[in-house]
Order: structure tokens, then sequence, then C-alpha cells
């Protein structure tokens, strides 16, 4: 089973290269900082705006902090409020998913109608109320990237189990008595586990997108805590004299999600039931 | 049609209704209290509770739910706590700005990217559908204020052919219309794409090539037709998602849109015009909702009768 999907991922050589891309953020984000010399936050203003140097591969920024040293840490944030949000974000989303598509009946229309109205607010605006009523902060806005990632997901389990709802094997289970949960649980989730983990995977990608956006717009993770999009939105008033600030997190966020999506499409075409037997 | 576009309007109305009560108790799940912010920091507690009775603040939440719908129908949205004008004045400056940075925005998006997504539907895995591919999944994963602020690198800091802030004359417009353009191209070239890969592989498409019709009347007035229903779903979609990214490329070039004016009232706790943001900015969102799927039932006749 196992050795099937890897041989078939392996086929895709793009989705490869964005797993050990990841691999290496994720790295950098757990280990990074024991590898800095300098504190994300330590000011060196007799040194600000420097450029490239071997002390500072990266130059500085506005209060002379090293650029290189606060990516590193950027990372830990930006990954750690993504998985964090999108992670528990999904929790929520299979729970009214499944509840709504095994059940139906008014279970169904209560979780669509809920859907509807979150979704009722395009893109980010929803990522944008939710963190004006929450507030700033790391913690506050992976929680509004769990809650944006929400309807999304739900409605996807929804149609999922919708399909797997009335397969014979699961109208078997019910015959020979067996209780809801464990329908759910044993027989419906596994099944539909393969779809989740593909969703999951490209969510992660839009959720950083989302919340360096929400920095970006000051409504994120606030100054001085490195995160991408905080930094960017820092350098964005010199871009004439130090384009290196806007560029390195941009280039980052772009690595970042770029994987994600290639790894997520990488996963699609290995676990798709559909093109098992191609 | 008619019916059907009748039952349809119809339906927007509850939708409608749960967003206004939406957003006039997520206002007030905020923290912090808006008349202390209204009235600014020093001011006596007798003064701020003089206020609260005077905005009616101490009502029952009911009644204030109820007299702040009757007002909107009255074209009422309150006062600006920061400009002291009042909110539809605001809006009504800003949202023309929008709107058309928005439309032109799905107007670029939408042709280039059907283009591109019908030749990399009929290139399929050759040479240009894998470019036209890359392309698109780079504009996709790239975080739109960070293309925004490259444009106006290259265009303004170092070639300086284009002004970088501010919304003046139509060359302000150049770079906030291509990145508002840029972050729906890919998206439209994937959907069409592979809405037309579903459409090419049906028996009538082989049956129109058999009987020696031109590829190009197949492709564009049997294939593309076929393929219009996923096709205006994502421009649907695309538009929604530019009004709400409007905050981020007006945010870049200082361009006094909806966006701008939804950020700053988020930073400077200007409750009265967040609340009217949002609402009119959803509003919009769900009418064109609504629009999509009238052009659904007139470009597919077999809607209306589901």
């Amino acid at each position: 089973m196992i050795k099937v999907f890897l041989k078939r991922f392996a086929k895709k050589k793009l989705s490869v290269v964005a797993f050990f891309v990841l691999m290496f953020f994720i790295f950098i984000a757990l280990f990074g900082p024991r590898l800095c010399k300098y504190d994300p936050l330590d000011q060196d203003l007799r040194n600000i705006y420097a450029g490239i140097s071997r002390e500072h591969w990266l130059g500085t920024d506005n209060l002379g902090r090293d650029t290189l040293t606060r990516l590193v840490y950027g990372a830990r944030v930006s990954l750690g409020i993504s998985f964090s949000g999108v992670l528990s974000g999904c929790m929520i989303g299979i729970l009214l998913g499944v509840c709504a598509g095994y059940f139906g009946k008014w279970v169904d229309t209560v979780i669509c109608r809920l859907i509807d109205v979150m979704l009722a607010f395009p893109g980010l605006l929803l990522a944008i109320v939710i963190s004006a009523v929450l507030g700033n902060g790391v913690k506050n806005t992976a929680l509004a990237v769990s809650i944006f990632s929400v309807p999304s997901i739900a409605r996807m389990v929804r149609s999922v189990v919708l399909g797997i709802k009335n397969q014979e094997y699961i109208q078997a289970c019910q015959i020979v008595g067996e209780s809801n949960s464990r329908v759910i649980f044993t027989h419906v989730i596994p099944n539909a586990m393969s779809q989740i983990i593909v969703n999951t995977t490209l969510n992660l990608g839009s959720a950083i997108l989302t919340a360096s956006s929400l920095s970006f717009l000051g409504m994120g993770v606030q100054p001085p805590d490195p995160e991408w999009g905080t930094m960017l939105n820092n350098a964005m008033t010199v871009i004439r004299t130090s384009p290196i600030g806007v560029v390195m997190p941009g280039i980052c966020i772009t690595l970042v999600v770029l994987s994600f999506s290639l790894l997520g499409d990488g996963l699609r075409d290995a676990l798709d039931p559909k093109l098992k037997n191609v | 049609m008619l019916k059907y576009a009748i039952k349809r309007i119809l339906q927007m109305i509850p939708l409608l209704i749960a967003l206004s009560v939406i957003v006039f108790f997520l206002i007030r799940w905020i923290p912090g209290d808006p008349v202390s912010a209204m009235l600014g920091p020093g001011v006596p507690a007798s003064n701020i509770e003089f206020e609260r009775e005077r905005l009616g603040l101490n009502d029952p939440i009911i009644v204030q739910y109820v007299r702040w719908v009757r007002d909107i129908f009255q074209g009422d949205l309150g006062k600006s706590i920061v400009s002291k004008k009042p909110v539809v004045y605001e809006i009504s400056r800003r949202l023309p700005v929008t709107l058309t940075l928005a439309v032109g925005g799905t107007v670029i998006s939408s042709v280039l990217g059907v283009i591109l997504g019908v030749i990399a539907a009929m290139r399929q895995n050759r040479f240009l559908d894998n470019l036209i591919m890359s392309v698109s999944l780079l504009t996709v994963s790239m975080p739109s204020f960070f293309f925004a602020l490259m444009l106006m690198l290259i265009f303004s800091v170092q070639l300086g052919w284009l002004p970088s802030i501010g919304l003046n004359s139509p060359a302000h417009a150049v770079m906030p219309l291509l990145a508002l353009g840029s972050s729906g191209l890919g998206f439209m070239a994937r959907t069409t794409r592979s809405a037309m890969l579903d459409v090419i592989r049906q028996d009538y498409i082989r049956t129109s090539r058999s009987r020696g019709i031109p590829e190009k009347i197949v492709i564009y007035s049997h294939a593309l037709k076929n393929s219009m229903i996923p096709i205006i779903t994502a421009i649907g979609l695309r538009f929604g998602g530019l009004l709400a990214g409007s905050a981020v490329t007006e945010t870049v070039f200082s361009i006094p849109g909806m966006g701008k004016f939804l950020v700053d009232s988020v930073t400077k706790r200007d409750y009265p015009c967040l609340q009217a943001a949002i609402l009119v900015l959803a509003t919009i969102f769900i009418v064109v909702n609504t629009i999509v799927d009238l052009i659904y039932a007139a470009v597919d006749p077999r809607i209306r009768y589901e």
C-alpha cells in the first residue's frame, strides 16, 4: 500500500522537490533559531539598512536587526500559525462536514446555512472580519486562520461523505446494527481520508497567504514579532533604497505556498482512487 | 426564466438578514467600548453615560438591531467616529473606485485566463501547456501584496515608467489593475483548462470533429460554450475575491477605496465605518453570486427546471 503510494508519488518530480523544500523550511522553523548568531529582536541602530555582508548575509532592517535571523524566526511563526490554524480548523470542519453529510435532514440544513453565511464574506474579508473581532497577535491570527478554513473544509468533507454514505458497505454496517459513531469513525472518515489529506495540504498553503496578508495589513502578527507578512510591511516604505527587505520574505512566502500546492497536487495523483488502476 | 429569477432573488433575503444579524452582533463582540473610543481619553464617566443614552446604546439589543436595520433602509449608516462625517458619504466616495478596479481586474483575469486556459487544454501536456500551468501556479502562490510591490519595484523604482501611489490618472491604475488581474489569472486559466478537458472528451465533440466541422468552431463554439458553467462560477468567485483583495492592493498603492477604508476602520476602531464596509462588500458579493446563478440559467436551460 505504502510502496504503491510512494512509487506513484515519486513519478511527480516537482511534487518530490516541493516535499523537500517544505522539509527544509520545517527544519529551519524547528532548529534554525539555534543556528542563528543574532537575536531577531536585537537592535543595532548604528547599522540600519546595511547591505549584504559577511556579518549580515541578507542585510539589516530599519532598526538594524539581522534580516536572515528574522526570516528564520519568521518561518517558525508563519508555519506555526499555518499548521496550528489549519489542523484545528480541519478538526472542526471534518466534524461539521461528516455530521452534515452523514445525518442529513435538519442537521445538514443547519450546517449548510452556517457555511453559506460564512462564505458570504468573500476571501480575505472573512479573515479580516474574524481578526477585527478577535484582535491582533500570534494566537489570534492562528485562531482567525482556523475559523477561516472551517467552511471550505466542511463543505468538501460533506460532499465526499454524501458519496460514501450510499455505498453498500456503509448500508451493510448499518443493517448489522453498528452504532453511528462506529460507522463514522471506522468506515466513513477513513474512506474520506485521502481527499481530506489533499485538501488540508492545499489549505496549509492558502493559510500562509491569509496569515501573511493579515499581518501585512497590520491585523495579524504585530511588530516586533518576526512574521514574513509583518516584515514585508515593515520594509515596504523603504522599497526604493533597500528592496531586499521586501524581496526575501516575499520569496519565502511564495516558495512555501507553491510547495504546498505542488505537494497537494502530487498527493492527489498518488491517493486518488480513480487513478489507482490507470 | 422569470419565475426562476424571482425565486432566486427571493432566496437572497434570508441570507441578507443573516448577514445583517452577524455584522451587527460581531461589532458588539469587539472588545473595547465604542463610546469611550469616540470621545477620546480623559472624558468623565457621566459624559460617557450621557452619550451612551443619547446614542441608544443602553436600549435592549433587539431594539438597537431593529433601529439599525430601519436606518439602513433610510440610507443612514451612522457617522464615522474619526471623520465625524456620515458613513454613507465616506462610502459613496470610495465604492466607485473599488468597483472600477474590481471589475477591471476581473475582466483582465477572465479574458486572459480563459484564452490561456483554452490554449493549455488544446496543447495538453506539451510545452505551452506546462508553461501556462507553471505561470498560473506561480501567480496563485504569490501573495498579492508581494506581486504588487514587485511591480512597483520594477516599473516605478527601476524603470520609472509608472507612478507608484495614488489614483489620479489612468497611468496610476495600470499597476493596481495588473496586480488585481494577476491574482485571478492563474485561477481562471486552471479552471478553464480542466473544464475544457472534461468537455473535449465528450461524444458530441468527437461527432462534431468527425463530421468535418473546422477545429476552431468545435473549440470555440462547441467546447468552450459547454465549459461555461465552471468558468462563470470562477468569475463570480474571483470578483468577490477581488473586492476583499482590494484591501491589500489599495493599501500597497495608497488608493482611497473600500479596501483601504476597511483596513483603516479596523486599525482606528471606527465601528460604524467597519460595520458598513463589511455589510456593503458582503452584500455586493451576495448580489453578484445571485447574478451568476441567473446567468447559469440563461446559459443552461436545464438548471431552470431542476
